[in-house]
């Protein structure tokens, strides 16, 4: 299965940057630039993200920062990331590229799309690769201590503050908004992380659009029926893995490549 | 509680996850089961981790604070942050086989069971709630709210905090 057709339009290449899965993110470049970064994968928050960066010409890189700098950098982000996910994306995206030009927007796209692909938090593997690159293994130290630290301590500091204050009548009621109101902006990051990627089995064909409902569906019901959520997990990706491989081997059998 | 088959759970569900709350699904079912943490623990959890700053993963450091105090938030901050160094191995990987259908099809098909599962855990926490008209109207405003661009999540968790306080 092509999962998308590489859509190159004259003059343009894709360029090697991992954006093949569609739902990783998607680049086109031309000359070198990055002409078209959409962006279609799931983040935390869901929120679709598009760089427009047709018209700039790349600076020069600034040379790699001192060890200070780069943490300083870090900590900026780490406090000011409100919001999760896209939020501090951009944050990271103006601070090292435009504000202190270490990394090019191509780069930084890259890498994001990589992240999308590791396990667990997005953010921390792009704060590995980004303190890898400018850094080497100080440097992985010093991005991660500056993102999180603050961040974690401020997450510890509130939790401890709501178990003591738990009881109190006004953090009841608070809570009697605040906790439908989680449901509910949760719901919506299941749905913006599954919207894509119904619509990559839906431009493959009748076929996969369908298999693209039952997998969600199916996982969702046999979670309900207690089969276990990782197992489910693995199951659905196989299931998917061996359609998309004997649908992309039966197509190229029929018609030679184009 | 056994700290270490704590650390082994919430690292598992971190390992199988690709965003900050794609671990919700596996935690919940292996903590409801053993009683370690109940539905009320996951949902103020969830709604610390998106008051506070930084990523949304976060959550489940105030997951662990709230099941096994400072040493469980300490446990999750490991989970947490072990599995996404395999983005290097990812890296190093990807160049061979990003091309491959299967590889492709894995990816799309697991992000699909992700989502699935991700609603039925959030079900679950919705259903300790109450299914009321209450709880319907606010996680339908907080949905229609969420989708505007320009609204911070926290203004909406604000929000809804006033509601709540007011209605009683």
């Amino acid at each position: 299965m092509r999962l998308r057709p590489p859509s190159t339009s004259n003059g343009s290449r894709r360029g090697d940057v991992p954006c093949s899965p569609g739902w990783v993110g998607s680049l086109q470049v031309t000359e070198g630039r990055v002409v078209n970064y959409r962006r279609v994968s799931p983040t935390e928050e869901g929120v679709s993200l598009t760089t427009p960066t047709s018209n700039t010409s790349d600076p020069p890189l600034s040379p790699p920062p001192s060890l200070g700098a780069h943490l300083g950098a870090w900590v900026s982000v780490g406090l000011q990331s409100f919001g999760g996910g896209s939020s501090t994306f951009t944050l990271i995206e103006r601070t090292f590229v435009y504000q202190r030009g270490w990394l090019t927007e191509e780069e930084l796209a890259r890498y994001w799309a990589l992240c999308q692909l590791a396990p667990g938090i997005n953010l921390i593997a792009l704060a590995i690769l980004i303190g890898h690159r400018l850094g080497g293994t100080a440097g992985v130290v010093v991005a991660l201590a500056g993102m999180l630290v603050p961040s974690i301590a401020v997450t510890i500091l509130m939790t401890a503050f709501y178990a003591r204050a738990r009881q109190s009548p006004w953090v009841q009621a608070a809570l009697r908004g605040i906790i439908p109101a989680t449901v509910g902006i949760g719901l919506l990051t299941a749905f913006r992380m599954a919207v894509p990627l119904l619509r990559i089995g839906q431009r493959s064909g009748m076929g996969m659009s369908i298999l693209s409902v039952l997998v969600l569906v199916a996982s969702g019901a046999a979670v309900l029926l207690g089969t276990p959520v990782i197992g489910t997990l693995i199951a659905a990706g196989v299931v998917a893995a061996a359609v998309s491989w004997v649908r992309r081997s039966s197509s190229q059998a029929e018609e030679p490549a184009t | 509680m056994n700290p270490l088959v704590l650390l082994w759970l919430m690292l598992k569900a971190s390992l199988f996850s690709t965003s900050g709350m794609g671990n919700l699904p596996s935690l919940n079912a292996d903590l409801l089961v053993r009683g370690w943490a109940t539905e009320a623990q996951f949902v103020e959890s969830l709604a610390v981790g998106q008051l506070s700053p930084g990523p949304t993963g976060l959550w489940v450091i105030s997951l662990g604070y709230l099941v096994d105090g400072l040493r469980g938030s300490l446990l999750a901050t490991i989970a947490i942050l072990l599995p996404p160094f395999l983005v290097v191995a990812v890296e190093r990987l990807y160049r061979q086989v990003k091309n491959h259908p299967a590889v492709e099809g894995f990816v799309w098909g697991m992000g699909l069971a992700v989502s699935g599962v991700f609603a039925v855990a959030l079900m679950g926490i919705w259903r300790h709630a109450g299914f009321s008209l209450w709880t319907i109207c606010i996680v339908a405003a907080s949905f229609v709210l969420g989708t505007i661009r320009r609204m911070p999540v926290i203004a909406i968790l604000a929000l809804a905090a006033v509601v709540g306080i007011l209605s009683s």
